[in-house]
C-alpha cells in the first residue's frame, strides 16, 4: 500500500508517523522541500519528500498520485487543501482524508466521499481503521 | 425578487464590474476579501462601507455579509487571483447556501475541468482572455467568448476570419459548418453589419458572430482558420 501526504504541517508529521509502520511507501509532498530537512522520519527507507507546485496536476502525479491508495492533505489553509484534495479526485479507489481548521464547511465535503480531519482535535484512528479495511 | 451581489475579490477587475453594475441599475453589491489594506481603501473611498474583511469560505462570514438574506436572491460573484479561494468559496454558495447563481473567475486553463466536475460552470477564464487579446493581435484567430447562455454550456462567438483562411469567398449564407452552430452574421473590416441570410462574400478580417456549444471551441478554431471547412 502506498500513502501520499500533501503539506509539511506538525500534523501531516504525526500522520505520517502514525502511518509509517503500516504502508510500503510514503510520500510526503510540499511547495518547498526546505521544509522537511529536519525530519527524522526520511532516515525510513520507504518514506521521501519531494517538492512543487501542489496545486498543480503535473506536481501531484510526479509524487505518485495515480499509484496512491490513501491521500492526506494539509496544505495550512482550508481553501487550499480542500482544492487539492478535489484536484487528486482522479481515481474512485483512492480514499482522500482532508485536515481541516474550520469544520464548520465539513458536511458539504463529507456528502462528496472526503474523509475529513478536525485539525483541532486529530485522531489518527480514522486512517489506520481505513487501512485496516485494506 | 430583488438581487444582492456579493464579489469575493477586490481588484481592478471587481472594480470595474461594480461600475458596471450600478450602470444597469444593480446596486446592492457588496465586496468582501481577506486583505483588511484592500478592504479600508475601498471604503474610504466609497460614500458608505461597501466592502468587508474576513474569510471568504466562512459560513458564518458569508451569513454576516448577506449571503442568505430573506428579502433577496443573493448572487455570488468570485474574482480573486487564486483559484482555490474561488473554487471554495463558490462551492459553500452554492451547496450549503443553495445559492443557483454563482459565477467564478478561473486563473488557470488547467482548472476550468476541476470547476465545472464540481457544479461551477459559470466560468470566466482569466488566463485565457488575455492569450487572445495577444493572439488575436498577432494575427493569429481565436474564437472569443462574448456571452454565456447561461446553464446551457453554449456561448456567443464571435471569430475573426484570418489571411490564410479557405472559407474566404465562400457565400455566407450558403456556409455548411460541420458541428451545430448558429451563424448570426458577419460585421466587415468597415464595421457594417450583414445577416447570415445575405449572399456576401466571407472576406479577410470579417468577423463571424456565431453561436455553437462551448465543446466546439476547438472546432471553430480548426473551420475557420480553413484547415476543415465544410465546402
Amino acid at each position: 500500500m502506498r500513502a501520499l501526504i500533501i503539506g509539511s504541517s506538525v500534523v501531516a508529521r504525526q500522520i505520517g508517523e502514525s502511518l509509517n509502520e503500516k504502508v510500503e511507501k510514503l510520500v510526503f509532498l510540499d511547495s518547498d522541500s526546505y521544509k522537511f530537512h529536519s525530519w527524522d522520519l526520511f532516515k525510513e527507507d520507504n518514506i521521501s519528500f519531494q517538492s512543487g507546485d501542489i496545486q498543480k496536476m503535473d506536481t501531484l502525479l510526479d509524487a505518485g498520485l495515480e499509484e496512491s491508495d490513501i491521500v492526506v492533505v494539509d496544505a495550512g489553509e482550508d481553501a487550499v487543501s480542500l482544492f487539492v484534495a478535489q484536484k487528486c479526485k482522479i481515481n474512485l479507489s483512492t480514499s482522500i482524508f482532508i485536515v481541516l481548521d474550520d469544520m464548520s464547511i465539513s458536511d458539504i465535503y463529507q456528502n462528496s466521499g472526503f474523509v475529513i480531519l478536525d485539525s483541532h482535535n486529530l485522531s489518527s484512528n480514522k486512517i489506520i481503521k481505513h487501512l485496516e479495511k485494506f | 425578487m430583488k438581487k444582492n451581489i456579493i464579489i469575493n475579490g477586490i481588484n481592478d477587475e471587481s472594480r470595474a464590474l461594480y461600475e458596471d453594475l450600478l450602470d444597469h441599475n444593480l446596486d446592492d453589491v457588496i465586496f468582501i476579501d481577506s486583505n483588511r489594506e484592500l478592504v479600508n481603501d475601498l471604503n474610504y473611498k466609497s460614500d458608505s462601507p461597501i466592502a468587508y474583511l474576513g474569510n471568504p469560505i466562512s459560513p458564518e462570514f458569508l451569513e454576516f455579509v448577506g449571503i442568505n438574506r430573506e428579502d433577496s436572491e443573493a448572487i455570488f460573484v468570485s474574482m480573486t487571483d487564486s483559484d482555490s479561494v474561488n473554487l471554495i468559496s463558490c462551492e459553500i454558495a452554492k451547496l450549503k447556501f443553495e445559492l443557483s447563481q454563482v459565477i467564478s473567475i478561473v486563473n488557470s486553463k488547467e482548472n476550468v475541468p476541476l470547476f465545472n466536475a464540481y457544479g461551477i460552470s459559470e466560468l470566466v477564464l482569466r488566463e485565457k482572455s488575455i492569450i487572445e487579446i495577444i493572439l488575436n493581435t498577432a494575427g493569429v484567430t481565436l474564437p472569443i467568448r462574448l456571452m454565456d447562455i447561461q446553464l446551457k454550456g453554449t456561448s456567443v462567438w464571435s471569430i475573426r476570419i484570418p489571411s490564410g483562411s479557405e472559407i474566404i469567398g465562400d457565400d455566407l449564407s450558403k456556409l455548411k459548418i460541420p458541428f451545430r452552430a448558429i451563424i448570426l452574421g458577419k460585421i466587415d473590416s468597415k464595421g457594417n453589419p450583414y445577416q447570415s441570410t445575405e449572399n456576401i462574400d466571407i472576406e479577410e478580417d470579417d468577423t463571424i458572430l456565431i453561436i455553437s456549444s462551448n465543446r466546439n471551441e476547438e472546432s471553430m478554431t480548426r473551420f475557420f482558420q480553413g484547415k476543415e471547412n465544410g465546402q
